[in-house]
């Protein structure tokens, strides 16, 4: 049996995703394209899962071949869809969007992130999750410090680390990389790029605690680095993951 | 303060808003044009939306029923100033963020309100809560595609993503067609011969209308439409569907076999609910929820 990881990506961000692969020399990763649903072969019961099958490379597998699954997509876009007539783009991105969001759902192997009802990969783009996330464990966010100055931080969490973050050792703890790893877990979401700006410039706003701020948060594939990519495939092969995987 | 947030000239906010301006209620209605000349201000753990007619902080909102135009409709909105449009996305954006974690009552919120952009997803849920759902396929493969045809003698195929679609029953002898199959994976079902029901939940309320017609889709080519009543063991599984999904308001869509057996199709989340006899009383039930909130 062959056991891959498939990465799931678009147009928009495919290169720098597929440079990263190649700097990484990562062996065993397929990527797969919104255009690589037109393919034959694909089948999927939402209902029973057990025989549904997926197109790697014109090679049909079923999907228990799959280690995991990484998206780093979020819908299907009309221009990943060059090789559909141009009219009928929009109508096939949507079901190809609807396809993948019901077909990772019935996944038994890990995947990064889950999908919810607006985004192939998981909630990390949708704004209201974050400071949602945030509020429930007290981080002040950006909406109510619209000219607030001061050194602003970017940290990249996976998997409950910090991979990749400016001016950050890896591996140490401060406020900012305290805040980003509650706050991924507080909104549930398990690998993210998050921009904070540091408590000596919220230091005595209401409601911010002296706690760093959240000025923004997005999915870690918007702007992929190595050390992202690398700790996603890491997390991925790990024997913790694929036994917590038993039984999803 | 209700806010609606559509153009009046849709019929499903139109009639909420009748009914809402006949029990005297505060309404403000925000339609594209509206949102192009309004900006969203933050202030201290607030926003407050300033348009021609007033400046409305958002925390003064208790409820909302948001049907807003999908894309840029407006003709005022010039597709050839791509700021106009941007500012329009963007205000959009900062409103279904705030429909999303306001406390105010929202019919739907944005995350359950996407749910039938997936109908897989929904009939998985459907079925988790007891209701049978008919045998579905979604595939690029023709002779997996045969075998389902084979396996339940009449198939239909149905859009699976958020876009209206004609529901059609597949002639698998079409050669023709099956090429195009390999396009997209697309979504059939063993075609379910019965009575059509649509299922109205608002809030507690349930409206029941069956549904006969000739056609496979009875919205094209005419059907006829009378009240009816839901087995109360069907009722409580389609407000758990709602529950599971989030929504206070949806539009089921059911069919009744002639053996009394009932099948779940789809969960609509924004319904069009003036397309059915009875729909003053659905849009009285949904001021009723909004003006509660």
């Amino acid at each position: 049996m062959i056991i891959e990881v498939l990465l799931i990506t678009g147009e928009e961000h495919r290169r720098p995703l597929l440079q990263c692969l190649r700097r990484l020399t990562a062996g065993q990763v397929s990527v797969l394209t919104p255009a690589g649903l037109s393919c034959e072969g694909w089948v999927h019961d939402p209902h029973s899962t057990g025989e549904d099958t997926v197109v790697i490379d014109r090679r049909v597998l079923p999907t228990t071949a799959l280690a995991g699954v990484i998206t780093a997509l979020d819908y299907v876009q009309p221009f990943d869809l060059a090789h559909v007539h141009p009219d009928d783009q929009p109508f096939v991105a949507q079901e190809m969007t609807a396809f993948l969001r019901s077909w990772l759902a019935g996944l038994t192997c890990p995947v990064t992130d889950r999908p919810t009802p607006t985004a192939l990969s998981g909630s990390a783009a949708d704004p209201s999750v974050w400071f949602a996330a945030a509020a429930t464990i007290g981080i002040c966010d950006r909406r109510w410090l619209p000219c607030a100055p001061g050194r602003r931080r970017t940290v990249t969490v996976v998997d409950g680390s910090v991979v990749d973050g400016s001016s950050i050792r890896l591996g140490a703890v401060d406020a900012v990389t305290e805040a980003a790893l509650e706050l991924v877990k507080a909104a549930g979401i398990s690998a993210a790029r998050l921009v904070f700006l540091e408590p000596p410039a919220v230091a005595g706003r209401p409601g911010c605690n002296g706690l760093p701020a959240l000025v923004s948060a997005e999915p870690w594939w918007y702007r992929p680095a190595d050390s992202t990519v690398a700790a996603m495939l890491s997390a991925m092969v790990s024997p913790q993951r694929a036994s917590a995987a038993v039984g999803r | 303060m209700i806010l609606l947030w559509g153009s009046p000239a849709d019929g499903p906010l139109a009639t909420v808003r009748d009914s809402l301006i006949g029990s005297g209620a505060d309404i403000l209605t925000l339609d594209q044009p509206d949102l192009m000349s309004s900006r969203l201000v933050d202030a201290q753990e607030d926003a407050t939306l300033l348009t021609r007619a007033g400046a409305y902080p958002l925390s003064a909102i208790t409820a909302c029923y948001p049907r807003p135009s999908i894309g840029v409709t407006e003709p005022s909105t010039n597709p050839s100033h791509p700021s106009a449009v941007r500012h329009l996305v963007n205000i959009e954006s900062r409103l279904w963020e705030w429909a999303s974690t306001t406390p105010a009552t929202v019919m739907n919120r944005p995350s359950p309100g996407a749910t039938n952009s997936t109908k897989m997803s929904q009939t998985r849920l459907a079925q988790l809560c007891g209701l049978d759902v008919p045998a579905t396929l979604v595939t690029t493969d023709v002779e997996r595609l045969r075998e389902f045809a084979d396996r339940w003698q009449q198939v239909i195929c149905k859009g699976a993503g958020g876009a209206r679609t004609v529901v059609y029953r597949v002639d698998i002898e079409r050669t023709d067609r099956m090429p195009h199959l390999t396009t997209c994976p697309t979504y059939f079902q063993a075609y379910i011969e019965g009575v059509n029901h649509r299922v109205h939940l608002v809030g507690e309320q349930i409206f029941t209308v069956a549904i006969t017609s000739e056609n496979t889709d009875y919205r094209y080519g005419g059907c006829e439409m009378t009240p009816a009543e839901l087995p109360p063991d069907i009722a409580q599984k389609c407000r758990l569907v709602c529950d599971r999904l989030g929504l206070s308001l949806a539009g089921i869509d059911l069919i009744r076999t002639a053996d009394g057996h009932w099948y779940f199709l789809e969960a609509n989340t924004s319904p069009a609910f003036t397309f059915f006899i009875g729909h003053e009383r659905v849009a009285d039930a949904i001021a009723d929820v909004l003006t509660k909130a």
